[in-house]
């Protein structure tokens, strides 16, 4: 049974891979990966939408993930079970599931309009962000939750301080379940189009972003802006653009498959 | 058991090393934004620009007419393309928010009734016959509601909602005021998803910029238009010369006073007057008088000028 259920979601992933391949194969050379964006076609690529949906993953990193497992820990570890404690739990979790499109509007008012920072990357990173750190509090105190407390007790008795049963004992733990949780939220911000169009992602650019105050461009939005264009050409370098994208989050897992290798035989 | 590494930390000095760089002088960017139907225009123009001046910068985004007018004013963006005149609320908030603005005309384009190819038995409306068929009560259902000699298949109707300049345009000339119309019908702004409902249904009709006709050519056909002086297909020529009138528009672009004393601004909007008449043709717009461009540019030169 369980077989048969890893089989057909491996055969999904494979055909959609194989469809988009086929979709894109006029498209897809090292020039795609790089080049701008052009009005013929068959000499677009995708290299700012590339730039731009780096930029993104980096900022949304460094800024959701050290907020997340902080507000995670806190939560976890040190919290007393006040009702004002479990209120915030349940909004983290509320918040976790709300729609991504509603960021974008509240993005839109917060950061764009209201910081005036523009349609920029920043703006867009910030605006993920947002979305990104529930996810994270969520996914992580699940992960801490999950350590044993025989852990903490053995700890305690030796006479560990609480700051240190965490960074000794639960955080070297959970640390696998962590970055597995930090990394499904940040898939979910890179693949996440409709909250960066609310906030007014440009869909052409003569350049690649170099920086957060550039306009705000990414892979989801360009995929989104070719496959709106009417002429069969146009469709194929949408097909190359969410190739461009898996390859980015294939990558992502690469790297949580590689830590997860390391961390065998640690610990459990 | 392998003692945590200081993650978080290089995480957040990275961080900061991110946004002091972003915080650096950066090239500014020439952002261009507005009508969906102006898109395609102001891309290959962008391109054709950059070909030129590899270090330009230019971004551009389709907002919708609306949308451009409130970014222009917001300042948002330097220059917005339109597919119709700004209205007087529009203007009134871009003078409350202290913009100043100039307005050119850049190319033409005549809106495209257009309906199923497999549709042979109807050729020619009359004016009067499409406001029956749009005006706001809706009380036309079937093609014999319209006239007698059609047959009696439910008219499924496809074209822009509002927001759109397209649909301004089209109830502005039909309706006498824009913004009346029917709502039951499948409205979108994408002028693909129009034409690709009118040819899923053999009796569907639908309206968008001819511009994006050309793209559909093998799926659809354009109705002819009777205002009264013959039927009329909205051919290049006849949009051009004005044949097509009434249901031709112009397609302008708006650019901030305040952006224009910025060199790459300036130049980049005179380029697009400049190679608006060698481009809209490709992207099947027609290109307006060449006197109208040179009108135009004398105007930039002068609000160049005459910015505060």
């Amino acid at each position: 049974m369980g077989v048969a259920a890893a089989l057909v979601t491996m055969s999904a992933l494979i055909l959609l891979t194989g469809v988009l391949l086929v979709e894109a194969r006029e498209v897809l050379d090292w020039r795609f990966f790089l080049d701008p964006p052009s009005r013929v076609a068959a000499e677009g690529g995708v290299g700012p939408a590339v730039a731009g949906s780096l930029w993104l993953t980096f900022l949304v990193a460094a800024i959701a993930v050290p907020l997340g497992v902080g507000t995670a820990v806190y939560l976890a570890e040190y919290a007393p079970p006040t009702r004002l404690v479990k209120a915030v739990e349940s909004v983290l979790t509320n918040l976790a599931g709300v729609p991504s499109v509603v960021y974008g509007i509240a993005g839109l008012a917060l950061f764009v309009r209201g910081l005036g920072l523009g349609p920029s990357i920043l703006a867009g990173a910030l605006t993920l962000t947002a979305l990104t750190v529930p996810l994270v509090v969520v996914n992580c105190r699940k992960a801490l939750q999950a350590v044993p407390d025989e852990f903490r007790w053995a700890a305690f008795g030796l006479g560990a301080s609480r700051w240190q049963v965490v960074r000794d004992q639960v955080l070297p733990a959970a640390a696998p379940a962590l970055l597995a949780g930090c990394c499904a939220a940040l898939l979910r911000a890179v693949g996440a189009a409709a909250p960066l169009l609310m906030l007014g992602a440009v869909s052409f650019t003569t350049f690649a972003p170099g920086s957060p105050n550039d306009p705000l461009t990414a892979l989801p939005t360009q995929i989104f802006a070719w496959a709106a264009r009417p002429r069969e050409g146009f469709l194929a370098l949408a097909a190359g653009a969410s190739v461009a994208l898996l390859l980015l989050m294939a990558a992502m897992h690469l790297v949580l498959f590689a830590h997860r290798r390391r961390q065998k035989g640690t610990w459990s | 058991m392998t003692p945590l590494r200081p993650m978080p930390g290089a995480a957040t000095a990275g961080l900061v090393v991110a946004l002091s760089a972003g915080c650096g002088r950066d090239a500014p960017v020439v952002s261009v934004g507005g009508a969906s139907s102006l898109y395609p225009l102001s891309e290959a123009i962008a391109e054709d620009f950059a070909g030129e001046r590899p270090d330009a910068r230019i971004a551009v985004v389709a907002s919708g007419s609306a949308g451009g007018f409130r970014r222009l004013c917001a300042g948002e963006v330097d220059i917005t393309g339109a597919s119709r005149p700004i209205s007087t609320a529009e203007s009134e908030r871009c003078r409350i928010a202290g913009i100043r603005y100039l307005g050119v005309p850049i190319a033409r384009d005549g809106i495209a009734i257009v309906a199923n190819r497999a549709n042979t038995a109807v050729q020619c409306l009359t004016l009067d016959e499409l406001r029956r068929l749009w005006e706001p009560s809706g009380a036309v259902a079937t093609w014999r509601d319209l006239r007698p000699a059609y047959p009696s298949e439910e008219i499924r109707l496809f074209g822009p909602g509002p927001g759109s300049g397209t649909f301004d345009a089209f109830t502005r000339v039909v309706m006498g005021r824009p913004g009346a119309s029917r709502a039951d019908y499948y409205q979108t702004e994408a002028d693909n998803l129009i034409a690709h409902g009118v040819a899923g249904n053999r009796w569907a009709l639908g309206y968008f910029g001819s511009a994006a006709f050309a793209a559909h050519r093998d799926r659809l056909r354009t109705i002819e238009v009777d205002t009264g002086f013959g039927c009329v297909r909205p051919t290049d020529e006849a949009v051009s010369a004005g044949a097509y009138s009434p249901l031709s528009r112009d397609l302008y672009i708006y650019v901030a006073y305040s952006t224009l004393e910025r060199a790459d601004v300036f130049d980049f909007a005179h380029h697009y007057i400049v190679a608006a008449e060698r481009l809209s043709a490709l992207t099947g717009y027609v290109p307006l008088p060449s006197a109208e461009y040179v009108r135009s540019r004398a105007l930039l030169a002068g609000a160049r000028g005459a910015a505060p």
